[in-house]
């Protein structure tokens, strides 16, 4: 029985990473890059040894907890993530920076580990290791910026734990199960646990920590942030939310509104942020449906998105490794310094516009199709609406301000040997994916009965994109696409950074003088029952006074003789 | 090489011929949506055109709101 338990531990991929990952810190130079290279395989090879379906079920501290769950929807999930990790830990192979090789493997192991767990009690573990690691990874960015955001990130993330821990409580309370399966938001903790995942999944109004902290982690860092968090999330509302109808309209609003914020962002990164928030909207949209297709949609759309926003956020890394700024108005002409960046970049961009024949076309196509099926015709044109969105600002704005507009002249070197390897296969996944969608499709937690090479697809798709980018150039040749200026734009974050920000501090004001008030009162107060007691007890008063010897002997007669006329009545 | 005049209205020409190209697909092919408005003529083609014209023009009209220096939190 031991051994079963510790042979299924042993081979837990989250595990490997993790434990690999806090190795990792005390390992010199080159053991720790190929430490970083090769955990990631070891995990893969850990997780290909379970089989497809396993719950593994213990009994520990009176609850009946099942610490590995394995069926369709974590199998994919986590196979995405272990592709990421390894993905991510290329990517880094250049740097020397030992904290964050380790971390961004403690936080890969952390959330693979949540995906994994079958209970929520191990989810809640997880979900806390990987908002640790995470913050971490924020802070590593090293500028005072990624200082403050990561503060910011983390009392966001600390609060999506406690209600996820608050709401396992009361879903314990109510069900005496821990475990971790279908809920409903009509009960207080199902609607607890739904907004724990919120905020994680960055609902509108709850998403501002991803646009504050992704852009102010280093290149490598914000690589390994995108794929993991909101991913986490998007699975866990697929495993217990899935049908939730509310589900549809949130993520509707998610696929629209960062689109404008993107359009005006100056930093690419930050623009790459807001377009993450806008594929997310199609994963949940997928998740609200709730259909056996839409579900499927939104786990191939994860997978796909994984790997394009990865190589995107790669991209402009590169660039920043490079160049030192992903500022818009600082960047054009890149192409000639960088040309393999430029290329692997396209490929992202054609991958997240979903042109035929790459990743986002055949995954994001199930999405679309599967809410039309449902007859959600409004939903279905804010997709449409927010697809042509997306070719903007990831498909056009990102590579074109970098690489093309106006040259500005930088020399630079192309991006190191290792970053080009990753980007390199990231880019071959998405075009593998986009040319074969079996591939992807076998690996699906639902039967698939969807084509996406349909000649009625394709040519809508063409006729969407190339007009959309039509409109691209009547614009920019007109002068009327609004400039790449350095600034930044006002979101919901400004809410909490300036009147929550100056009404805490007023508050703190407040409470400093009334804490002043109190130490006044308090000494006024004491000195006016000093000088009381003083006059009572001190040594001049009355009961200090001393009683002479005689009139002691005295009051004792008195009261002997009154004890002896008692006595004889 | 690709900043000469001529390489950029190559491109923009281009776009132009593959816009048309799949527009005229509708002349001849009927497609069947899920909506009815799918088939109409051009949906998609005009949709596509009109959706990236009220985002980057809205977009525009927000940045007045919206817009602050970079060391507005700092």
């Amino acid at each position: 029985m031991i051994d079963f338990f510790m042979n299924d531990f042993i081979n837990h991929p989250g595990i490997i990473l993790i434990l690999g990952g806090i190795a990792m810190m005390f390992m010199p130079g080159n053991m720790r890059r190929i430490t970083t290279f090769a955990l990631p395989l070891l995990a893969l090879a850990g997780f290909l040894s379970y089989p497809d379906d396993l719950i593994l079920t213990i009994n520990a501290f009176g609850y009946t907890l099942d610490p590995i769950r394995i069926d369709g929807l974590s199998w994919i999930f986590t196979l995405i993530f272990i592709i990421a990790s390894f993905l991510a830990a290329v990517y880094s192979l250049h740097s020397s920076n030992k904290a964050e090789q380790s971390t961004i493997a403690i936080y890969a192991g952390s959330a693979i580990g949540a995906v994994l767990a079958g209970d929520l009690l191990t989810l809640f573990i997880f979900w806390e290791i990987s908002a640790l690691s995470s913050t971490v990874i924020v802070w590593l960015g090293g500028s005072n910026q990624s200082k403050q955001a990561g503060m910011r990130y983390l009392l966001i993330h600390i609060t999506s734990g406690l209600l996820l821990l608050l709401g396992s409580i009361l879903h314990y309370q109510q069900t005496e199960s821990i475990l971790f399966n279908a809920m409903t938001i009509d009960t207080l903790s199902g609607l607890l646990i739904f907004l724990a995942f919120g905020i994680k999944c960055a609902f509108p109004l709850m998403h501002n920590w991803l646009q504050d902290a992704y852009p102010h982690a280093s290149p490598v860092g914000t690589v390994a942030l995108s794929a993991f968090t909101t991913k986490l999330a998007v699975y866990c509302l697929a495993r217990a939310y899935a049908g939730t109808e509310s589900l549809i309209w949130i993520g509707a609003i998610m696929t629209a509104f960062p689109i404008f914020f993107a359009v005006l962002e100056n930093d690419l990164r930050k623009v790459l942020s807001y377009s993450l928030n806008n594929q997310l909207g199609f994963m949940v949209v997928g998740v609200g449906i709730g259909t056996e297709l839409a579900l499927n949609g939104t786990a191939a759309h994860a997978f796909s998105h994984i790997l394009y926003k990865a190589l995107l956020f790669m991209s402009m890394g590169a660039v920043l490794h490079r160049v030192g700024t992903v500022n818009a108005s600082e960047l054009g002409g890149l192409y000639k310094s960088m040309p393999w960046t430029t290329v692997f970049c396209i490929i992202g961009a054609m991958s997240i516009s979903a042109f035929p024949l790459f990743s986002g076309f055949i995954s994001k196509g199930i999405i679309l199709y599967a809410v039309a099926e449902e007859g959600h015709w409004i939903i279905w044109l804010v997709l449409l609406f927010a697809s042509a969105g997306v070719l903007d600002h990831s498909g056009i704005k990102v590579p074109f301000f970098s690489f093309f507009a106006h040259d500005q002249n930088h020399k630079c070197k192309e991006a190191p040997l290792n970053m080009l390897l990753a980007m390199g296969m990231t880019a071959a996944a998405c075009i593998l994916i986009g040319v074969f969608p079996n591939v992807l499709y076998q690996w699906l937690p639902h039967e698939m009965d969807f084509h996406p090479y349909t000649f009625d697809h394709i040519i809508t798709q063409l006729q969407l994109l190339f007009f959309a980018a039509l409109a691209f150039v009547v614009l920019f040749r007109n002068g009327w696409y609004p400039p790449e200026i350095k600034s930044i734009n006002l979101d919901f974050d400004w809410f909490y950074r300036k009147p929550l920000n100056n009404l805490v501090g007023a508050m703190t004001m407040g409470f400093g003088s009334l804490l002043t008030g109190v130490q006044n009162f308090k000494q006024s107060s004491l000195k006016t029952i000093t000088t009381f007691a003083l006059q009572a007890h001190g040594p001049k008063s009355s009961i200090a006074r001393g009683a002479s010897v005689g009139n002691m002997v005295v009051w004792v007669a008195v009261l002997l003789s009154a004890c002896l006329v008692f006595y004889y009545f | 090489m690709i900043y000469s005049k001529k390489f950029i209205n190559f491109v923009v020409y281009a776009l132009y011929a593959l816009c048309a190209a799949v527009l005229l697909v509708d002349v001849f092919h009927h497609k069947h949506g899920h909506f009815e408005f799918e088939e109409w003529f051009g949906f998609y083609a005009f949709y596509g055109f009109a959706a990236y014209m009220v985002i980057v023009l809205s977009a525009k009209q927000l940045r007045k709101v919206l817009k602050r220096d970079e060391d507005y939190y700092d």
